[in-house]
């Protein structure tokens, strides 16, 4: 498996500074698909019930984009972040990287994949609780390890969780527990956790949601100065209309099918000429 | 390594899990310290039966014996294992008092002690003793009888023997005399020497038609020296004589009844008495776990009992240990999809709550041994603490000794140990199946 190179976390401005430069649009017009999902469904039992969550649903996510999927809360959104990031498995359809359909392969081999490749941030930020901030993003990479390999790379990939929690302007705090950190902190810790194994997609669930405007705000910047510094590519699922409006790119997400902004559209920076979503673009009324 | 760092943590992060090590660590001491105990007071109590009678006995199925020493000669000859071989005769006897006792035999208005008058060659059996202490060092008979006072200085029934058998010498034990005078300190017991003893014997005679008959006769003998055979009840109703003064005290026909025979090793006991069978069908022979083996297999099924029912404190430590982990696993459900999306395997979550059975059985386990030895040293220091409260843990008139015997075994530790570990582990597969079959997604969404 191919891996991005590293981007140098030393080298990014700290949060204030990024949050600044966020507004910069990336320059490419056309940029290769990494990851292409295509007639992806999923249902679940629900009592007695079959609850269809994702009803086909066909999706391109290109090289260093900041993809968004809008959608209202249960429209199945959370539910095709984790099918994309190989955490839940889709009934039908395929996801492709780098040629290889990854839905059909084993759970172990998933979970192996989805380490190396995936950067998981939530709304809840799900850190750890009886773990330090540093402990925290080092999780990972000691999973990756985990077969072997820990000594040798201890001290480099300590290095490095260190120089991520830095730069997300956490440097001084990284001996503490999330119970001692503010929502904002926590957040910054699992984005910073999310990118300790150098994954080519940061997948983002409603990752301000949480947090109030000014905090919100602070987040939203440093993950956008993520991509521009670093060219991460980002999924962003959300329903917050105005983060969404901030991504490069959005789709529609409504009962379980894409419904604008298809996977086939070029890649149009919709930053920063708009940040409302089009009327017509909206998700039809239930 | 995650597996073991988080494992850890969580342990750490959980003071419930306190109460699982304690568990682990109560059961893995008590069980420790009574096996210590028990392997004690079984060896002890092996070492004083066998020191109380002869490796092997040596009984002739009918009345009509050989020579003694032509059949010991012969013995020696035919099997190298035995080391020396001693002639004994016994007899019933009572020792007659007035005032009654709890399960005394009534005899008109007078009490009457059942005792076994023994009679030994005593200088014969201190020879074998001492050719067994060479070959083996001393303490070869260790459980023996011990002369705790005695008149002559050489012999404790005084020498040379005498011509009668009026007040011949008779050695009687500490535990009889302080059955009947109390406790007694070393001057107490001195006092006794010297001093008569009334013992009433059954005599066979016949009279004109050749009409044989038993009848008692009270006859006075003189306390020549007291000793412990550390089997207090055995001790109390056991007197012994010099043989051939029994002899003719007891008008018996035979001069011996039994043959005492101490070979090299009394490991070999069993196999000898079968050689012995074999060659020769004459003659009874029995090994001294034969001779007490209702007693010492009592010994052992109290051990084994003790064990089976003190392991169940180990086994409800696992049942904390269950009770817990699950607890923590419910607990836990968000992390658990939180590592599941962060790239951990089933295996690596199912590996993770394993160890933190195992580590909770490892530490317990670890613990309970430091406690375990820490008791096993102090016991009799622990015995001292109750006695000053006028609870007597080990009172010696049930079991045998004054001191509580141990005996510390490193492969019995280590299987207490390595149990305890492994009810501890599969205490933790249960929740730990759980929890790795959590699907990731769920978990995620648990509050």
């Amino acid at each position: 498996m191919s891996e991005q190179p590293l981007p140098d976390p030393a080298a990014v401005e700290p949060a204030s500074a990024v949050a600044a430069a966020a507004a910069t649009p990336a320059p490419a017009l056309e940029r290769p698909v990494l990851l292409s999902a295509r007639g992806l469904t999923k249902s679940y039992k629900l009592g007695g019930a079959r609850l269809e969550v994702l009803r086909g649903v066909d999706l391109d996510v290109r090289e260093g984009e900041i993809l968004a999927v809008l959608g209202k809360s249960g429209c199945g959104k959370s539910t095709l972040l984790h099918v994309l990031g190989w955490l839940d498995k889709a009934d039908a359809g395929e996801i492709r990287y780098e040629g290889q359909d990854r839905n059909g392969l084993p759970a172990s081999e998933r979970a192996r994949q989805r380490n190396r490749v995936m950067g998981f941030v939530f709304q809840f930020y799900h850190l750890m609780p009886e773990l330090t901030a540093l402990e925290n993003v080092l999780v990972p990479a000691m999973i990756r390890y985990d077969g072997g390999g820990w000594r040798a790379h201890r001290h480099a990939v300590t290095e490095r969780a260190r120089a991520l929690l830095a730069m997300v302007g956490l440097g001084p705090r990284m001996g503490h527990r999330p119970a001692e950190l503010s929502g904002g902190e926590r957040q910054r810790v699992a984005i910073a956790r999310a990118l300790v194994n150098q994954p080519r997609f940061l997948l983002c669930d409603e990752p301000t949601g949480n947090l109030d405007g000014r905090t919100a705000e602070d987040v939203r910047a440093l993950l956008w100065g993520l991509n521009r510094t670093h060219g991460q590519t980002m999924v962003i699922v959300t329903h917050d209309a105005r983060l969404a409006g901030e991504a490069h790119r959005v789709v529609h997400i409504a009962d379980g099918r894409i419904v604008a902004g298809a996977s086939a559209d070029a890649f149009v920076p919709t930053l920063p000429t708009s940040r409302e979503v089009p009327a017509a673009q909206g998700p039809p009324a239930p | 390594m995650y597996r073991s760092f988080l494992a850890l943590r969580y342990i750490k992060s959980r003071p419930v899990n306190l109460i699982s090590i304690g568990g682990v660590m109560l059961g893995v001491a008590v069980l420790i310290v009574v096996t210590a105990v028990m392997d004690g007071f079984q060896e002890r109590v092996r070492a004083v039966v066998r020191g109380n009678l002869s490796h092997l006995a040596i009984v002739p199925k009918s009345l009509d014996l050989p020579e003694v020493s032509v059949l010991a000669a012969r013995i020696k000859a035919d099997e190298p294992r035995v080391v020396g071989i001693a002639p004994m005769v016994a007899l019933p006897v009572g020792y007659v008092y007035d005032d009654g006792r709890r399960g005394a035999l009534r005899v008109m208005d007078k009490s009457v002690h059942v005792m076994t008058a023994i009679g030994l060659d005593w200088d014969l059996e201190k020879r074998i003793e001492s050719e067994l202490e060479r070959r083996h060092g001393p303490g070869a008979l260790d459980g023996g009888l011990q002369v705790l006072a005695k008149s002559d200085s050489a012999d404790p029934f005084g020498s040379p023997r005498a011509k009668s058998v009026e007040r011949a010498p008779v050695m009687v034990s500490r535990s009889f005399l302080e059955y009947f005078h109390g406790k007694l300190s070393k001057e107490g017991l001195e006092s006794f020497l010297e001093k008569d003893l009334q013992i009433t014997t059954l005599v066979e005679s016949k009279d004109a038609s050749g009409q044989g008959s038993i009848a008692p006769e009270n006859k006075n003998f003189v306390i020549s020296a007291i000793y412990d055979g550390g089997d207090q009840a055995e001790d109390r109703a056991r007197v012994i004589f010099r043989r051939l003064d029994l002899v003719e005290i007891g008008h018996l026909r035979s001069t011996w009844h039994e043959l005492r025979v101490w070979l090299d090793d009394y490991e070999e006991a069993q196999a000898v008495k079968l050689a012995m069978l074999a060659r020769y069908p004459y003659l009874h022979v029995e090994t001294w776990e034969d001779q007490r083996a209702d007693f010492l297999r009592a010994v052992k099924t109290e051990k084994v009992l003790l064990v089976i029912v003190l392991s169940f404190i180990v086994l409800l430590g696992g049942f904390i240990i269950l009770a817990t982990l699950t607890l923590i696993v419910v607990e836990k459900t968000r992390d658990i999809g939180v590592l599941a999306a962060l790239g951990a395997s089933r295996g690596g979550i199912l590996s993770i709550f394993l160890r933190n059975g195992f580590m909770i059985g490892v530490i317990g386990a670890v613990l309970g041994l430091g406690l375990g030895a820490l008791l096993t040293e102090n016991l009799d220091n622990i015995k001292e603490f109750f006695e000053g409260y006028d609870i007597d843990l080990f009172p010696p008139d049930i079991y045998l000794f004054t001191e509580i015997p141990t005996v510390w075994s490193w492969p019995t530790v280590a299987v207490i140990m390595g149990g305890s570990v492994l009810v501890a582990f599969l205490a933790g597969l249960l929740p730990a199946l759980r929890a790795s079959r959590l699907d990731p997604v769920a978990a995620l969404r648990h509050e």
